[in-house]
């Protein structure tokens, strides 16, 4: 290939590189979550305030039965399972650390997690001692 | 004999006058000696160049006692070159170099298409692969199906190498060099190259909605993600469609 041809196709595979690059740092600085809650309740409850954040957040995989290479061992949509299979009551504890620490959801590594008025519930909540 | 000799000259004598050359008739006639010619050019109209060197040779007298014929190194009145030594044979150099690089234009050209078709079927079959998970893999999510997601990952590693060789192959195509300009017009050619550019929108769209499709599961975001991951699935099946059409294009 001759020079002035080799030099038009690499800078055409560098402006399509920038552009592919752009549309990457694009993507990624978008967000794909659920937007934050407006207000923090000081007393929340499961049922309330909880589960629809849960919904926002959780339960694509977390219901019952699990989905998506979920763990099939606890439920979140329900605070008590009738049959006794664990669920949000039994696994608060564990889930409410696991968003705080930001390892849930797989997302909020990218800043799609849940965010700091939905923590701060969340605290709340395990103060008042993981109410229904 | 003798009056049918004195016609012959005489008829050759009116030839000559008359600016019909006997000798240019016979294409290959060596020109004469210029002694022979020089009365007769200042009275000649000027001739073309294929006749102006040639004389008559039965102008003189007989054959038989006509001067001997002493072919002339330079023509006389051609004594010139049109382009000139020099730049003759620059001509011709720059000829021979430039067939010499068309001919390793078209050996890269062949060396890069052959290994872009190899890449090419590659790519289709991966894509056909890609497209089957990722019709599982969706059926399973969001078609009635166990919601496990037992071929995510399948489909996951799919679509990674069949962009990558979907990548590989594109650039295999636009670094060919191409040393002949082919006028634009509808052939397998023009196909081929449309269907690529409806495969590589397919591709470049199936990313993006890919990746958001996956970031917003990741977030646990159940929002419209059963609608993208549908959009998802028919703009994966037309990319492969495109790609099909590619490569019949090329067959054919």
């Amino acid at each position: 290939m001759s020079k002035p041809m080799l030099k038009k196709h690499i800078a055409k595979s560098a402006r399509l590189t920038v552009g592919l690059v752009a549309i990457a740092l694009g993507l990624y600085a978008c967000s794909f979550g659920k937007p934050d809650i407006a207000t923090v309740p000081a007393h929340p409850t499961f049922e309330a305030d909880v589960k629809p954040l849960l919904a926002d957040h959780c339960l694509l995989c977390h219901g019952y039965p699990a989905t998506r290479n979920a763990p099939t061992s606890f439920r979140l949509d329900v605070y008590k399972s009738p049959d006794g299979f664990p669920a949000a009551y039994q696994e608060a504890n564990r889930f409410v650390r696991s968003i705080q620490d930001d390892d849930m959801p797989p997302a909020a590594a990218w800043g799609d997690g849940v965010g700091p008025n939905g923590k701060k519930m969340l605290q709340n909540w395990a103060a008042d001692g993981y109410p229904d | 004999m003798g009056r049918a000799s004195g016609r012959l000259l005489f008829a050759a004598i009116l030839v000559s006058a008359a600016g019909i050359p006997i000798a240019a008739r016979g294409q290959d006639s060596p020109p004469i000696d210029e002694s022979a010619t020089a009365a007769k050019e200042d009275e000649q109209a000027p001739r073309s160049a294929s006749t102006a060197p040639q004389a008559n040779p039965t102008s003189g007298s007989l054959p038989s006692a006509a001067p001997p014929l002493v072919p002339s190194e330079k023509p006389a009145g051609l004594d010139f070159d049109l382009f000139g030594p020099e730049n003759a044979a620059s001509a011709a150099a720059n000829s021979a170099d430039k067939i010499a690089s068309t001919g390793v234009l078209v050996q890269k050209r062949r060396h890069r298409l052959e290994t872009h078709q190899l890449l090419g079927l590659t790519t289709w079959a991966f894509m056909a692969a890609s497209c089957i998970v990722g019709q599982l893999n969706y059926n399973d999510l969001y078609g009635g199906g166990s919601g496990r997601g037992n071929y995510m990952m399948p489909h996951r590693l799919l679509v990674y190498s069949t962009t990558g060789l979907f990548t590989a192959t594109g650039i295999y195509a636009l670094l060919a060099p191409q040393p002949y300009k082919r006028p634009l017009k509808f052939d397998t050619g023009l196909l081929h190259r449309v269907a690529a550019i409806g495969a590589t929108a397919g591709i470049v769209a199936e990313v993006v909605l890919g990746f958001i499709t996956a970031r917003t599961a990741d977030a646990g975001n159940p929002s419209g993600i059963a609608n993208m991951a549908k959009v998802h699935d028919v703009i994966g099946w037309t990319t492969f469609g495109f790609m099909s059409v590619a490569g019949t294009a090329w067959l054919f």
